[in-house]
């Protein structure tokens, strides 16, 4: 029992008014009467009859002060604690995960459960009653508060579980402040338990809905040198038989067959000698599984390393065995009379240089004299050393020799070096007017560099250096932020995500994080020497929605049991004031009537 | 206060002059109509003729008239005739009210008149606020004049105490005769003592309780002080409907254990609202008390 308005109780100041008005009434009028004989003898018998009589002399006083109470009270607004009383809050929280898209048994989704079970709460509602409606999914969000119930229910209807998991940890410390606003608030969580348990206490009603229905789900899908791998694990229920298809970049190239057992829980699938292509599709056929969104998974192979590459070399066998030598890497090659510059990350000049340097990775070996770099002529070069704290350090180089290598007439204060033979630099590494770049100031023919085995290694961490690998993840779970490891000299960029919407990536990049469908995004960088194409796949989260041992458990709150389907009255504060005010027109009534009856 | 003509009007008088003054039988024995002298003995003096009625002595018929004038007559004597009225009135301050005191006037009026030409004596006592006031002992037509004058100017105020007046009266050695008292009795119930008190006189009592509309049916209402016209005394009363029923319930109390009290003694009673006329009370309560016929 509390009040709303306690300063209404100020208005039994009327009380003390209302006394003191009744004693300073005016006094009684004289009325002459022949004689007072016999009424002197009736008050005698009044008075010695009925005590109440004089209590009803004052009885109207008494109903006056108790209208007057009993309105200061209904002005205070108290209010009881009752089931079934308005003004309650609730609280709605949906689970907007992947796994609410599995179908039950009977039909409807888990999802479209929970949106039943909340159409009922809102129903529920009084009409002095508010709720909040809020999403749980990767981030808690709020959709529609308020006592509308149209509102609410329409919001509902747009509700629609994502791909990702849901944050309840963070859904109920959003309740527990709005907790602190108001005591009465109750929430009420819908999901299908999939969800890590919250720590602590919760003072929120967490309904698990659904069933456990068989699924299976592709786990994993990796394709690498020719080699398909794909691992099917059993979400719930018995083992089914089942088979994967496996497309390449659309295309059907193989199927298995397969079956889980509950006990072994996953099985995996090989496929040897798959044709390469960009992106790998593993697709789960089977019946009964009731969650379609986990049967599919991909992957991209090529891009995040891929490299174009132009040598212009009049013939270097060893420069191009170990160039070839990087993963990913597309070698084009071409003599210098038919140099033309085109759409590669990374030119290797060999003995030569262009009129005019493109805007790419430089690796100029041994360029002649004269031109843009101060190289002087050649000379005898002693031992080889690695500059300590360069890419090259720790190299074994003691057994490397140079014949002959131009001289720097000034140090090139873009290069730091690489290999170094006493003052005189080799191998210099560094950025040229916005270029990484690399420049050997011997010819590898007067060396025998190439034909030791610290040569592919250098090869490889100067290519590193030129042309780092992107290391987009070839596939991320839904909702997980990709980082995009956009070119250097990249001016725009955009990814589009497989419902076709082109998503523009703000320079410079940071990591990606609309992923909430599933499919294959693709990565579009716009650079002055042309547009770069990477992609990444995104696939369901098995690992936490897919039901099974793996996924994060059932929910075990400390708080009480969770219950299955079924609505209880809210309880909410239900306002006492209608009752005084009908009360204070009762007493108002009855002191109406005794004063007529004393007329 | 009433002019002595105003106290009873010409054509009431030609009422009155047909009426007469009763005279109750007191003790089992006696003829109706009939009085007898108390003094035997004594010379009894021819006085008047009356006119024989159904139920007199046949003895008394006068013969000789009759063989005269062809008509009965009974022959009266003097001590026969001769009986005083007491008319004992109160004029307290509650009298004053509502038209009680003019019928209480009038009703002495009317009643001195019937006695006065009757050949009766009359004799008034007031009981005011001064103590007593009389007149008379009054005789023949001639007092009618004085007696009317007597009452006109009669004014009821201030407190009287009925008892204490009506033992002061008795006192006096009364004339055996027929005392009719007039008042509204509106005092405590040792009155009767002096009622009583006036039986033994020999008085033949008849008791005319006057009371004003307002007082046996009151109409007030609310939370009044009513002040006490007689004594002055104020009373707080907040007036509800139980309360004015205990009033009824008083007022049939007090007045019925006054008529209650009059019927056991064989004393005539009349309870009279001061609304009634002189003549309907004369014609209808006085007659059915058997004061007049």
């Amino acid at each position: 029992m509390g009040l709303f308005t306690p300063w209404g109780l100020a208005a039994s100041a009327a009380l003390p008014v209302i006394l003191v008005l009744w004693l300073l009434r005016r006094r009684r009028q004289d009325q002459p009467v022949s004689s007072t004989f016999l009424w002197e003898q009736v008050l005698e018998e009044t008075r010695a009859n009925a005590p109440w009589q004089r209590l009803r002399r004052h009885l109207l006083l008494y109903l006056q002060l108790l209208t007057a109470l009993a309105i200061a009270l209904a002005l205070a607004q108290p209010y009881l604690r009752a089931a079934g009383a308005g003004g309650g809050h609730l609280v709605i929280l949906l689970d907007l995960s992947g796994s609410m898209q599995a179908k039950s048994a009977a039909g409807p989704t888990r999802f479209a459960l929970a949106k039943e079970e909340a159409r009922r709460l809102i129903d529920g509602l009084g009409p002095r009653d508010r709720a909040t409606l809020v999403g749980l999914g990767p981030v808690p969000r709020v959709v529609a508060a308020g006592g509308d119930r149209a509102a609410l229910r329409s919001a509902l209807e747009d509700l629609a579980p994502g791909n990702s998991g849901a944050d309840l940890g963070q859904g109920l410390s959003l309740v527990a402040s709005l907790q602190k606003e108001n005591p009465g608030l109750r929430a009420v969580v819908l999901t299908d338990g999939g969800l890590p348990a919250p720590a602590g206490e919760t003072a929120a009603e967490i309904r698990v809905l659904g069933e456990p229905a068989p699924n299976l789900a592709v786990e994993h899908l990796q394709v690498e040198r020719g080699q398909a791998l794909a691992r099917v694990g059993l979400g719930t229920g018995a083992g089914a038989p089942f088979t994967v298809e496996l497309y390449a970049d659309g295309r059907l190239v193989g199927s298995r067959a397969g079956s889980v057992s509950p006990a072994a829980r996953t099985a995996e699938l090989l496929w040897q000698q798959v044709p390469a292509a960009e992106v790998y599709e593993a697709r789960l056929v089977g019946k009964g599984d009731a969650l379609a969104a986990d049967d599919i998974a991909r992957t991209v192979v090529i891009g995040e390393s891929r490299l174009r590459a132009l040598l212009v070399s009049e013939g270097n066998v060893f420069l191009e065995r170990a160039l070839r030598l990087r993963p990913g890497l597309e070698l084009v090659q071409a003599k210098p009379g038919a140099y033309a510059p085109g759409d590669y990350q990374l030119y290797i000049f060999d003995g030569w240089l262009p009129p005019q340097l493109p805007q790419a990775a430089l690796m100029l070996v041994a360029p002649p004299a004269g031109g843009l770099f101060p190289l002087g002529d050649l000379a005898a070069v002693g031992n080889v050393e690695a500059v300590p704290g360069s890419l090259a350090a720790g190299l074994p180089v003691d057994d490397v020799h140079v014949a002959r290598a131009r001289t720097l007439s000034s140090p090139l204060p873009w290069a730091s070096p690489i290999l170094v033979a006493g003052d005189q630099p080799l191998v210099l590494g560094g950025n040229w007017e916005g270029r990484p770049a690399v420049l050997t100031t011997f010819s590898l023919q007067e060396s025998d560099l190439p034909l030791r085995v610290a040569f592919p290694v250098l090869m490889q961490q100067l290519l590193a250096e030129l042309a780092p690998a992107a290391p987009a993840p070839a596939q991320v779970t839904a909702g997980s932020p990709v980082p995009l490891h956009l070119a250097p000299l990249t001016t725009r960029a955009s990814v589009k995500a497989p419902d076709g919407r082109s998503v523009p990536v703000a320079l410079p990049a940071g990591p990606f994080s609309e992923t909430e469908q599933l499919g294959i995004y693709q990565v579009v960088e716009e650079r002055p020497a042309g547009s770069l194409h990477s992609a990444f796949a995104v696939n369901f989260p098995t690992r936490t929605e897919s039901g099974g041992p793996q996924a994060g458990g059932t929910l075990a709150p400390a708080g009480p049991a969770p219950q299955v389907v079924g609505t209880e009255p809210l309880r909410g504060n239900r306002p006492l004031w209608p009752w005084l005010a009908l009360g204070a027109a009762a007493v108002m009534l009855t002191e109406w009537w005794v004063y007529s009856r004393g007329r | 206060m009433a002019a002595d003509t105003d106290l009873l009007a010409p054509a009431f008088l030609q009422q009155l002059d047909r009426l007469r003054l009763a005279v109750r039988q007191q003790v089992a024995g006696r003829q109706a109509g009939e009085r007898r002298s108390a003094r035997r003995g004594n010379s009894v003096e021819f006085a008047d003729f009356r006119s024989y009625t159904a139920g007199d002595d046949l003895r008394r018929i006068d013969w000789n008239a009759f063989a005269r004038l062809d008509r009965l007559f009974l022959k009266l004597f003097l001590e026969e005739q001769e009986t005083t009225l007491h008319l004992w009135l109160d004029a307290s301050g509650s009298m004053d009210w509502n038209g009680k005191f003019a019928l209480t006037q009038r009703l002495a009026a009317a009643l001195g008149y019937l006695a006065l030409t009757g050949f009766d004596r009359v004799e008034v006592g007031v009981l005011g606020e001064g103590g007593a006031l009389f007149l008379g002992p009054l005789r023949g037509r001639a007092a009618v004049h004085r007696l009317l004058g007597f009452l006109a100017g009669l004014t009821a105020a201030g407190p009287a105490d009925l008892t204490a007046g009506l033992q002061a009266l008795t006192r006096r050695r009364l004339a055996p005769g027929v005392s009719v008292v007039i008042s509204d009795f509106l005092q405590p119930l040792t009155l009767l003592d002096g009622l009583a008190l006036l039986q033994a006189a020999r008085q033949e009592l008849t008791v005319l309780q006057v009371l004003a509309p307002d007082e046996l049916a009151p109409e007030l209402t609310g939370d009044l002080r009513l002040i006490d016209r007689e004594t002055g005394a104020a009373r707080e009363v907040s007036l509800t409907d139980p309360l004015l029923e205990a009033y009824h319930r008083r007022l049939e109390a007090h007045c019925g254990a006054i008529e209650g009290f009059c019927r056991g003694r064989g004393l005539g009673y009349a309870r009279l609202p001061a609304s009634l006329s002189v003549e309907d009370a004369v014609a209808g309560a006085l007659r059915e008390a058997g004061l007049v016929k």
